[in-house]
């Protein structure tokens, strides 16, 4: 098993390396750079922009750039940001805990909802019930979570003539107004989850429902409640699981918008005010440590199978 | 999933999408009035309270001679003081341009124009280490101007004229000039001209997260891309104000969170809205105050003079005669003023309406002879370029344009391009056939048209070059007394619109700002800087 971490670890590292690589020369591909955005507004001579150019780095090839940066990265320094000047590694420790909070809130009620809702699908299945729910997982996915938060905001200010205090406050200032600040935009992400769940959980839970295995169980007399939870869900967990590592990778991208409506200094809406802004070593570095983020999270994933199903810990 | 289901299901999601919207959009039934103007009861000011504005997005730094950005600037008014400044007030227009004292208590300027001494009142500076509230000197002024002048950026160039600077004593500074320099006090009122204290241009302190000043209020704390918030200077030179104890800044990325927040209470005042949002505002808001005032800018249609047919003036005559300028600041913005090349946000030195729309007639049967006459009787295919990164209003502006220039035959296709291109690739390196956009918010009449027309124009985006026009732009500079300069930058304006017509200014429409009823003497300016909160006080 630890053989097997390292090696998904090593495998990582080689991801995230051809990612940033990517993610650069795409950046630099973009037309438009930062010092003629921050200069040519107030008319600066060609010699002053490319002695800033060259004060930033930026007149080397991509190349020479990239080289530079990952030797620094590999060191712990991300660089600083092109337009205010302040360590990126730091801007990263001040906003990542944000969209953590923000990812977790959204992944718990995202299970809450989901796989309740998908357990009582395959059991009702083809029953009113079932419909109903079918309604609630389509218009869950069809849905776009930004749109879902911009209608919330709008009917809550209109109908209880509320919306969250604005100007955030973290978990540790005041977890009420924290709690009144994330809930809004976690219930926006998990419904999107949410919906994905369900349909997961419902498939799966039937699938194991028509196999052998659970006619013997209920022939030798098990309750109702023990063949579902204690052996159809059980089984049905891998798959779900797998879904919600893969699901992350949506959920961090959902971030970028949701941040920016709901007003929260996560690293979501630094990445789109950073594309939006040319600032290169923020892109990179938040771009990199989304990749990290979601490859971490699949690898507890892989982890998680042996706990969730013994057979394969044997394995 | 059978047919029969799937269909069931996507009428009742739709039924559900449907409710939710109708839900938004329905709201209540208030009585559309709402709209009145400042008209502030004249009652004894309250001392106390907090001012809450939102923002759409937080200053890069707050270093304000390394930043051209508005946020930047707008919080630097509250902090800062420049040595003249605009007037503000219940009398003033938002758009008057009247030089009054602010750090200087008065100034004299030379018999040859040349020297200008401001005499330093009695001000001291916010009392934050490593300052600790001394007072304001000569010397403070001189090492501000030095690192202004050494910075790249336009702000160096707005002291370009000047030869040196010295302190005649400790409360009295001297600027002498290379020549007699009209624009020089407007100059010295611009938002680039804050005066910080020596220790932060020395380094002493890190201006571009802290700043110390001498202005109405004191910055408590920047929380980054959260809030700033500002607390009452107890020292600041004008007694009694200000009256508010605090103002905050949040920073709210999206419109319509903004505009939730508003709604709620949760702030006094928020950017400029569209008339279609302004409307819904109202129905919920009925007793809201709107402000209105003429937008600092204006759109233009600008046009790339190196290219055919582009650098035949009937051409560019016929395009400016064929858009429908009236209506189509009415349709898109709710209303506003046909503009011209001095942006009529800055009072008179515009040409008067009248002018600027007999000048700029809206006549479709002409402007096709025009094109007749340049060798176009069928009209050209061209491009027209376009940002979404001002919003959505702009590329209908595009759109419109592009239809009137259809009904002459022109056929403009529209190109839309993301802002940061837009603005560091496409128009600065005049890479484009025709283009759509706002010009920066110009604060004199010198930088409307000099930056942007003469042959080395900064902004000079269009390939521009007329050598007789050149030499009115640098006459306009060297007539001392305002009124014989506005008479001779009105002659200009009309050259301009006679003999070159580009880039053509569309419109300067009305900015509809929302606040709450119980603000009281908020008189804004056209200028940067929200340092007109020093007036204004919360009746509730």
């Amino acid at each position: 098993m630890v053989e097997y971490i390292i090696r998904r670890l090593v495998f990582g590292i080689f991801v995230l390396f051809i990612m940033t690589a990517f993610i650069f020369i795409v950046m630099r591909a973009v037309p438009g750079d930062v010092v003629t955005l921050q200069l040519a507004n107030s008319g600066a001579t060609p010699e002053q922009m490319e002695a800033m150019k060259a004060e930033m780095g930026l007149d080397k090839s991509i190349l020479g750039q990239l080289t530079d940066w990952v030797t620094n990265a590999v060191q712990g320094d991300l660089g600083n940001s092109l337009w205010s000047g302040q360590e990126v590694s730091q801007i990263i420790v001040d906003r990542l805990p944000v969209t953590i909070q923000l990812a977790i809130m959204s992944i718990i009620l995202a299970i809450l909802i989901g796989i309740p809702i998908g357990v009582i699908s395959a059991v009702k299945q083809n029953t009113w019930m079932d419909h109903f729910l079918k309604i609630f997982s389509v218009s869950g996915l069809s849905i776009p979570n930004f749109w879902l938060g911009l209608v919330l905001l709008t009917v809550l200010s209109l109908a209880l003539n509320w919306i969250p205090p604005l100007g955030f406050q973290s978990f540790a200032e005041n977890p009420l107004v924290n709690f009144q600040q994330m809930i809004l935009p976690a219930i926006c992400l998990a419904i999107t989850l949410s919906a994905s769940i369900v349909r997961m959980t419902r498939s799966a839970v039937l699938e194991v429902l028509h196999s052998e295995f659970i006619r013997t169980v209920r022939a030798k007399g098990a309750k109702e409640r023990i063949v579902i939870f204690k052996h159809a869900l059980r089984n049905s967990l891998v798959s779900v699981i797998t879904l919600i590592g893969l699901q992350v990778g949506y959920l961090l991208g959902g971030t970028v918008v949701l941040e920016s409506i709901f007003a929260l200094p996560g690293l979501g809406s630094l990445i789109f005010e950073s594309v939006l802004a040319r600032d290169y070593p923020i892109v990179q570095s938040a771009v990199l440590v989304f990749g990290a983020m979601f490859l971490l999270v699949n690898l507890i994933v892989d982890v998680m199978y042996g706990w969730v199903d013994p057979r394969i810990r044997t394995k | 999933m059978d047919k029969k289901w799937k269909s069931i299901c996507h009428i009742l999601i739709l039924g559900i999408v449907v409710l939710v919207i109708g839900a938004c959009s329905s709201e209540t039934k208030n009585n559309e009035s709402g709209q009145k103007n400042t008209t502030e009861g004249s009652s004894e000011p309250k001392s106390g309270g907090t001012y809450t504005i939102l923002s759409p997005a937080d200053p890069d730094m707050l270093d304000p001679h390394r930043q051209s950005s508005i946020y930047t600037h707008q919080l630097a008014g509250l902090v800062y003081n420049k040595l003249v400044s605009y007037e503000t007030g219940p009398n003033v227009d938002y758009t008057d341009y009247n030089v009054v004292p602010d750090l200087a208590e008065r100034w004299e300027v030379s018999e040859d124009g040349k020297v200008y001494t401001f005499y330093l009142r009695e001000a001291y500076w916010h009392d934050k280490e490593p300052v600790n509230g001394r007072q304001v000197t000569a010397d403070d002024v001189i090492a501000t101007m030095e690192t202004i002048i050494n910075l790249p950026g336009h702000q160096a160039s707005l002291l370009s004229e000047v030869e040196s600077i010295t302190a005649k004593d400790p409360q009295t500074v001297v600027f002498t000039l290379k020549q007699p320099f009209a624009p020089f006090l407007n100059f010295m009122a611009n938002h680039f001209m804050w005066i910080l204290p020596k220790e932060g241009v020395e380094g002493k302190y890190d201006l571009a997260t802290d700043a110390i000043g001498t202005g109405p209020f004191v910055l408590e704390k920047w929380e980054d891309n959260v809030q700033a918030t500002f607390k009452k200077n107890p020292t600041y030179y004008e007694e009694g104000k200000p009256y508010l104890d605090e103002v905050i800044f949040k920073v709210v990325p999206d419109q319509g969170s903004r505009i939730a927040a508003f709604r709620t209470g949760q702030a006094d005042t928020i950017g400029s809205l569209s008339p279609e949002e302004l409307d819904q505002l109202i129905k919920t808001n009925p007793d809201v105050t709107v402000f209105e005032a003429l937008f600092a800018t204006q759109e233009q249609l600008y046009l790339n003079m190196e290219k055919e047919p582009f650098n035949d003036l009937k051409v560019r005559k016929a395009i400016s005669m064929a858009i429908d300028r009236q209506s189509m600041v009415k349709a898109i913005y709710g209303g506003g003023e046909t503009s011209g090349p001095v942006n009529p946000s800055l009072g008179d030195w515009s040409l008067p309406l009248e002018e600027r729309e007999k000048l700029q007639p809206y006549n479709p049967e002409e402007a096709k002879k025009l094109l007749e006459e340049a060798g176009y009787p069928d009209g050209f295919d061209t491009t027209l370029m376009v940002t979404n990164g001002y919003g959505e209003q702009l590329v209908r502006v595009a759109q419109w344009i592009a239809e009137d220039l259809r009904n002459i035959g022109i056929n403009a296709e529209i190109e839309v391009v993301e802002y940061a291109t837009y603005f560091s690739e496409r128009w600065p390196n005049v890479d484009y056939d025709m283009g759509v956009g706002y010009q920066t918010y110009f604060q004199e009449p010198d930088e409307w048209l000099r930056t942007q027309l003469h042959t080395n124009g900064a902004r000079n985006w269009y390939n521009i070059s007329d050598p007789e026009l050149d030499k009115m732009l640098d006459e306009q500079r060297l007539i001392l007394d305002v009124d014989q300069r506005r008479e001779y930058v009105h002659d200009i304006q009309r050259y301009v619109l006679e003999n070159l017509v580009n880039p053509i200014a569309i419109s300067t429409y009305y900015t509809k700002t929302p606040r709450q009823p119980y603000i009281r003497d908020s008189y804004p300016h056209a200028s940067y800087g929200y340092g007109y909160l020093k007036d204004v006080w919360l009746d509730k």
